[in-house]
């Protein structure tokens, strides 16, 4: 091997990387400034059109697409208005919002957002759907439902929003069916978006608590609790017998969110004390403690000497947040046989002392 | 005196292999770099998508348990404490782990939070050295709790585990008592968790250097470089390490290390590991490469992210000796963490980790330093024989040094292209001008430290180095 040769190469070629390196760097500092220069630009722009838009919203001039831009439109206006204009919808509501909705359509802006969903890029697609739901465009409302079935997982899920936001609830069904498999956030996004239009979506959601899909099933109980839809005790308690211990879960946790006077669900959740998984009746130990359903107490006490901690713990703590009656259970689990109940008791019993159970 | 000719060709041979081990090191870095730019460019865009609003009021957020283990911390630990309060999250619940502590750490912080002694029962999953007590606090706001937990002292590890064993979450935050988190840090990483929380074991995020910066109230202010030489160029090391290696490792999900400064995990994966090492010094790694090497054995996903974001702000040390206790203990935990399971090494069964990510980690960060050091001596001795001119060693000195400097303007670039969190141009200049001093005598000491931990991870050692910490609030201004 020349030894020589490689040596040359090697050096001749960290010598042009160093170089393409440095000219990159210039390039990066000027790009740099020019960033500065534009943000300067840009905010002084926007001070310029501040006045203008503000007086649009409280109504003094209605033309204001045509007054806009014929005050001596500049290089950049447009996404400098547009930008503008999304700032303050984020900041204002009610009549200002709505007349400020009407000014995003009226100057052009909301048919431009539409062109921009059939970008081929798709974070252009996902911003384009963002702004036209932060706008409440109705009439983006038939382009944003092709939308739903893009591609991208981005476009799909800002799309869903954008149309909840437009109050469209005929895609609810939809949009639960293809979110509820994709993740936290677009169960996160799923449960704004159910609650943002409220009670008109208990139908759709109890029809898919019959879905054979496990995800959708639980997307439903946990949407149905976080509603708190009294009529549906009946339609969970039979999920409760399912073996899958998540359903299970769910549905003790979405009981334990509807507030009835009967305590129909509290008693239905007592007997989960009993379930032969423990997290299960960690579970509705702490879902019971919460709901101050005095009849859990006996079996409560009983489960101070559970063999999984996190069982002692939340009994311990639902019988702390069960009045008289539980502390009283507690004080008599102080001279318990078992180790593990006197011990739970006592720290419960502390925590009482301490003030720190509300 | 008479040598052999046979010296003389193992001598070239040697020197050629020493070379072109420096070129593909570099080639491959640059491959790195690629990865990285296409990975921070698609993360940016993905997260313009994203509302941190609807995260913080969400009920699908996870609540999270922030894990801080303290040993002597007295002089920081309580603004430290206060920085964590003021994280943007829901749900919170913070662990404090006083690991036998010597000065007046837990006294600190039972005055500063008005600490309760509780009788809560410890829940001892993961053995661990004996828990005297725990505290609590009522004083703090309501979504977020404080707990105290004072043990007999075991190591980070250790402290970690007792952690894990109270925590009642879903989620833990492992923190270094000397880091700063960013206010959004934990929205910030829990997204990938968000995204896919089945498949999701652990995230990591950028860790940057604090020193420099304006801190108040436990929330970095203003963001400055160093004044000082050794941390500025520490900044450019955090740069090239976090933004151009492990962004990319992470793209190829194959991330063996998510910093012990700052990383979330799921709990319940690492509580069926019994949580961490107490054995290693490196145990933020060694947990990461257990949880890729178990769970890939059985056939289970894993997946460990690191997010471009920088969301945690770490003192580095200031003087050579504290730099070089740290370095040498870095290697060390390496060293430990790779012979533990060196099974995965050129496995197929473990795809591109086995193939590509446990060679690299074994060729390039824990032997680079041998190598480099090995080629300048072999050069040295052979221009002493005159077996080379002194050029081609001065050639082969200068090639090492603008490799060097090549990857750490890359990686500078990077930074500046995307995330350019650094405002001013000037501070720009700094970091160039750190990028270049760093390979002209301080990456050669480093590597001397480095050396000096592979050996003592041979003579089996594993004393801690002690980081003398300045306290953050000092630079406050």
């Amino acid at each position: 091997m020349d030894f020589e040769f490689i040596f040359r190469i090697s050096l001749v070629s960290s010598v042009i990387l160093l170089s393409l390196v440095l000219v990159l760097a210039i390039g990066l500092v000027i790009t740099k400034f020019l960033r500065q220069i534009w943000a300067k630009y840009s905010s002084s722009r926007g001070t310029f059109y501040l006045p203008l838009i503000l007086q649009a919203i409280a109504g003094e001039t209605d033309a204001f697409s045509a007054s806009l831009f014929r005050a001596k439109r500049r290089f950049g206006d447009w996404k400098i208005v547009e930008l503008e204009i999304l700032k303050w919808s984020g900041s204002i509501r009610g009549f200002g919002h709505k007349k400020l909705c009407r000014i995003f359509e009226e100057t052009g802006f909301a048919d431009y957002e539409i062109r921009r969903l059939k970008s081929f890029r798709w974070w252009i697609r996902a911003q384009a759907a963002q702004r036209l739901g932060q706008m409440l465009c109705s009439k983006a409302s038939p382009a944003l439902e092709q939308v739903l079935e893009d591609r991208s997982f981005e476009v799909r899920l800002t799309a869903s929003w954008a149309l909840a936001k437009l109050g469209d609830s005929k895609a609810v069904d939809r949009i639960v069916q293809s979110l509820a498999h994709s993740s936290k956030l677009a169960a996160a996004r799923l449960t704004n978006i159910i609650l943002e239009m409220g009670p008109q979506t208990i139908p759709t959601l109890k029809r898919l608590l019959e879905n054979e899909d496990t995800e959708v099933k639980l997307m439903a109980i946990k949407l149905l609790g976080i509603l708190k839809e009294k009529g549906i005790v009946e339609l969970l308690a039979p999920l409760l017998g399912l073996r899958n211990i998540e359903i299970r879960i769910a549905v003790i946790q979405a009981l334990g969110n509807i507030d009835d006077d009967d305590e129909k669900a509290a008693f239905l959740i007592l007997r989960y004390l009993d379930d032969t998984r423990w997290p299960v009746r960690a579970k509705a130990a702490s879902v019971l403690g919460r709901l101050k359903h005095a009849p859990a107490i006996p079996k409560l006490k009983e489960n101070l000497k559970d063999r999984a901690w996190w069982v002692r713990h939340h009994s311990g703590e639902g019988l702390a947040r069960l009045g008289e009656g539980g502390k009283k259970a507690l004080a008599e689990s102080l001279s318990s046989e078992d180790r593990f109940a006197r011990e739970t008791a006592a720290e419960w019993l502390a925590e009482l002392e301490a003030g720190a159970i509300r | 005196m008479n040598i052999p000719s046979w010296f003389f060709s193992a001598l070239e041979q040697l020197q050629a292999v020493i070379l072109i081990y420096f070129l593909a090191v570099n080639l491959f870095y640059l491959i790195l770099f690629v990865i990285s730019l296409w990975a921070i460019i698609g993360y940016l865009r993905r997260i313009s998508c994203r509302n941190f609003q609807e995260i913080l009021k969400s009920r699908e957020t996870p609540p999270i348990s922030i894990l801080v283990p303290a040993h002597n911390e007295a002089a920081t630990i309580v603004s430290n404490v206060k920085s964590l309060l003021h994280l943007n999250y829901p749900e919170l619940e913070i662990i404090v782990i006083n690991d036998g502590s010597a000065d007046e750490t837990l006294q600190k912080l039972i005055a500063a939070f008005k600490l309760r002694k509780t009788k809560r029962v410890y829940n001892r999953v993961i053995p661990t050295k004996n828990v005297r007590d725990i505290y609590a606090s009522d004083e703090v706001f309501p979504w977020i709790k404080l707990i105290v937990i004072d043990k007999e002292k075991g190591g980070k590890a250790d402290a970690l585990n007792a952690g894990l064993n109270t925590s009642r979450y879903p989620l833990f935050c492992s923190v270094d008592a000397d880091s700063i988190l960013e206010r959004d840090s934990l929205l910030r990483v829990v997204m990938p968790f968000m995204e896919n929380f089945q498949g999701m074991i652990g995230v990591g995020g950028i860790v940057r250097v604090a020193n420099g910066c304006a801190i108040s109230q436990g929330i970095v202010s203003a963001i400055r470089l160093p004044s000082r030489w050794l941390p500025r160029i520490q900044a450019v090391e955090y740069l090239r390490a976090f933004l151009s290696g492990r962004i990319a490792w992470s793209k190829l999900r194959s991330l063996l290390i998510v910093s012990g400064a700052f990383g979330l995990f799921k709990k319940a994966p690492v509580m069926d590991m019994k949580g961490y090492d107490t054995t290693t010094v490196g145990e933020d790694m060694e947990l990461v490469v257990r949880l890729h090497h178990f769970r890939r054995q059985r056939g289970r996903k894993c997946n460990i992210e690191l997010i471009p974001d920088p969301v945690c702000w770490t003192e580095v040390p200031e003087k050579f000796r504290t730099l070089w206790r740290q370095r040498n203990r870095w290697q060390r935990g390496l060293s430990q963490a790779l012979y533990k399971h060196k099974t995965l090494f050129f496995n197929p069964k473990y795809g591109i980790l086995g193939l590509l990510t446990a060679p690299y980690f074994l060729l390039v960060e824990l032997l680079s330093p041998l190598v480099e050091l090995l080629g300048y001596f072999i050069f040295l001795i052979a221009v002493l024989l005159g077996v080379i001119q002194w050029e081609a060693f001065a050639a082969f000195f200068i090639l090492a040094v603008l490799m060097g400097i090549n990857l750490s303007l890359l990686a500078i670039l990077l930074e500046e292209f995307t995330l350019h969190r650094y405002s001013s141009v000037r501070d720009l200049m700094r970091l160039f001008g750190a990028a270049v001093i760093e390979n002209l005598g301080y990456r050669q000491i480093v590597n001397l430290a480095r050396l000096e931990g592979i050996v003592d991870f041979l003579r089996n050692q594993t004393a801690w180095g002690v980081h003398e910490r300045t306290g953050l609030d000092a630079n406050a201004s």
